[in-house]
């Protein structure tokens, strides 16, 4: 019996141990570990959003929706999706940003195009928060969805993960925009494929007493 | 024919027995195991059942027992509903299930049933003021490492200690 | 991937039986213990057989070493797993009479059900008693709701987060501090045992 006990505390002992020097991977080396599954589901477009959708999540009054702008802050200031936030790809790299996502939110990641936009979805993916989104073809393709093409127009070349910006405000409004919410009524005869599962029934509440 | 009851088994073995069950309840519910939140919910809906105008009156109740709308929604009435068919069945393998009371040699069985239910008593309401049991709190938030509920394990275990020294006469 | 999405794969139905499973290998687990004798319990408060510790914390060593392996694998989300929210003073608070109630009553919900299920009339009054203590406090907890909702809300607080250090950290330390109670756990008990002299207390 005293063996049994003994080794049984040895094992114990040995897997905190183990657990302690190699059980906590950081979010680079997670992905590091994940990359080609990940880009692979990129490449399926299982992430992207389509603008429609996104501007019906944002309505939905019923859903918890965590908008991350990725651009800089002068982009951002210029212009920005109701509601959004902004944070930075080197946040999103930081074990607790992730942890302090609330779990009940569709996340939805927002840059110029996709470039930030899919390098943070793969950083949240890799950290396994569950249900990440990016905006399909960004602050471009939103514009473009809701009929804002006037906006765009602007051609540079030389940013990093090719994450440009093409459009113009004459005033950095933020999110007093019209561009910012067009509203539910442009949803109105829009065909879109919607990518977000809505939870069908609330999550059973696990802590009654728990 | 009657036989003798099995040993106890070995505490540090049913130890792993008990946390293998509870790794089970993470992986495939997500979240541990309870037992005073399916009491508090039958109570919570006796009193709404019984008294209706009374229970839709306080708000706790009301959170309480609506939500989930029936009882029979909520995952730890089945959970409990088990425990009870598991206690039998492990009473009824060991040789354990007769009708009886537990006491010290100091008291009486009657006196046992009056600090058992003057101990439930007490109980009860520390277990719905820290939002859970030695189940719920102790042993599954202390696996996932949640901070208040390992303040309540040692609260628990240094309120016992306390006053174990005063009701010595009840068990020893 | 851990933990399922089980209304998807089971349905509603098959969701329940799953629980009342989870519940009989709970009961059954507390009854093998001999968790549904009080004396068994109260005897953890009287120095003179701790098996309540003992079960106890293998039992949360058990499941953390797995969770948190489990993660450092990539077989469990650990973030989506259910952690219960600190409320640090009315749990506190609520320990200390849970503790007072434990010694008095001499068991704790699960235990107290099994104990029912197995006929013994201390159980089936500790179960009597906690309906009458849950009623008591949804009737009075209105006297003390800004305590009981605000007081030392840290929401959803781990060890980990609340230190600064991994996971991996936290478990080998909690470990440690269950072999080191084991230990000086049964050197008391024969300590007791001795001076006892070997009479059943």
């Amino acid at each position: 019996m005293l063996t049994w006990k003994r080794a049984g505390a040895l094992l114990a002992l040995l897997l905190g141990a183990a657990l302690w020097l190699f059980g906590s991977p950081s979010p680079e080396e997670r992905l590091a570990a994940q990359a080609a599954a990940l880009e692979a589901r990129l490449a399926a477009g299982e992430a992207q959003l389509e603008p429609f959708e996104l501007l019906e999540l944002g309505h939905n009054p019923g859903l918890r929706l965590e908008l991350l702008d990725l651009r800089e802050e002068n982009e951002f200031n210029l212009f920005h999706i109701l509601d959004a936030r902004r944070t930075t790809l080197p946040e999103l790299a930081t074990p607790a940003f992730a942890s302090g996502l609330p779990r009940d939110a569709v996340v939805v990641l927002v840059s110029n195009g996709e470039g930030r936009a899919r390098e943070g979805w793969k950083l949240l993916s890799a950290q396994r928060v569950p249900r990440v989104y990016l905006l399909a073809g960004g602050i471009h393709g939103w514009l473009q969805a809701f009929g804002f093409q006037a906006r765009l127009g602007l051609t540079r070349g030389d940013c990093p993960l090719d994450d440009c910006r093409r459009y113009t405000f004459e005033a950095a409004l933020g999110d007093r925009h019209p561009e910012s919410d067009p509203g539910v009524q442009s949803l109105a005869g829009r065909e879109f494929t919607r990518k977000v599962k809505l939870q069908a029934s609330a999550r059973r509440k696990a802590g009654s007493c728990g | 024919m009657k036989r003798a009851a099995w040993k106890y088994m070995n505490p540090y073995l049913a130890g792993v027995f008990l946390g293998v069950v509870l790794f089970g309840s993470f992986l495939v519910f997500g979240h541990g195991l309870g037992a005073s939140g399916g009491v508090a919910l039958l109570a919570g809906s006796a009193e709404a059942a019984l008294l209706p105008g009374h229970a839709a009156q306080n708000a706790y109740l009301v959170n309480l027992v609506e939500s989930p709308p029936s009882p029979l929604d909520n995952w730890i009435v089945w959970e409990i509903l088990g425990v009870v068919l598991g206690g039998l069945a492990s009473g009824l393998l060991a040789g354990r299930v007769r009708p009886e009371t537990y006491h010290g040699p100091r008291i009486t069985p009657r006196a046992r049933w009056a600090y058992a239910l003057l101990g439930g008593s007490i109980a009860g309401f520390g277990v719905r003021l820290a939002r859970g049991c030695t189940s719920s709190q102790a042993l599954s938030g202390g696996a996932v490492l949640s901070a208040g509920s390992w303040a309540f394990m040692f609260a628990v275990f240094a309120g016992a200690y306390l006053v174990a020294y005063f009701v010595r006469r009840l068990w020893t | 991937m851990f933990p399922l999405d089980l209304d998807a794969s089971v349905g509603h139905l098959g969701a329940n039986a799953l629980y009342v499973l989870a519940g009989f290998l709970f009961g059954f687990a507390l009854e093998q213990a001999g968790f549904g004798n009080s004396k068994n319990l109260a005897a953890q408060f009287y120095l003179r057989d701790m098996r309540v510790l003992k079960v106890m914390f293998t039992a949360i060593v058990t499941a953390m070493l797995l969770l948190v392996g489990g993660d450092a694998l990539g077989l469990v989300r650990s973030e989506v797993l259910f952690v219960n929210p600190t409320h640090l003073w009315p749990g506190i608070v609520g320990g200390l009479v849970f503790g007072v109630g434990f010694v008095v009553g001499g068991y704790c919900p699960g235990t107290a059900l099994v104990s029912l299920a197995t006929l013994k009339a201390d159980g089936l009054f500790f179960v009597l008693g906690l309906f009458v203590g849950v009623t008591a406090f949804g009737e009075s907890v209105g006297l003390f709701q800004a305590f009981f909702d605000a007081s030392g809300n840290y929401g959803e607080l781990t060890l980990p987060a609340l230190l600064g250090v991994s996971p991996g950290l936290v478990a080998f330390g909690v470990v440690a501090m269950a072999l080191a109670m084991f230990f000086v756990a049964e050197r008391v008990e024969a300590h007791f045992a001795a001076r006892d002299g070997g009479k059943p207390c």
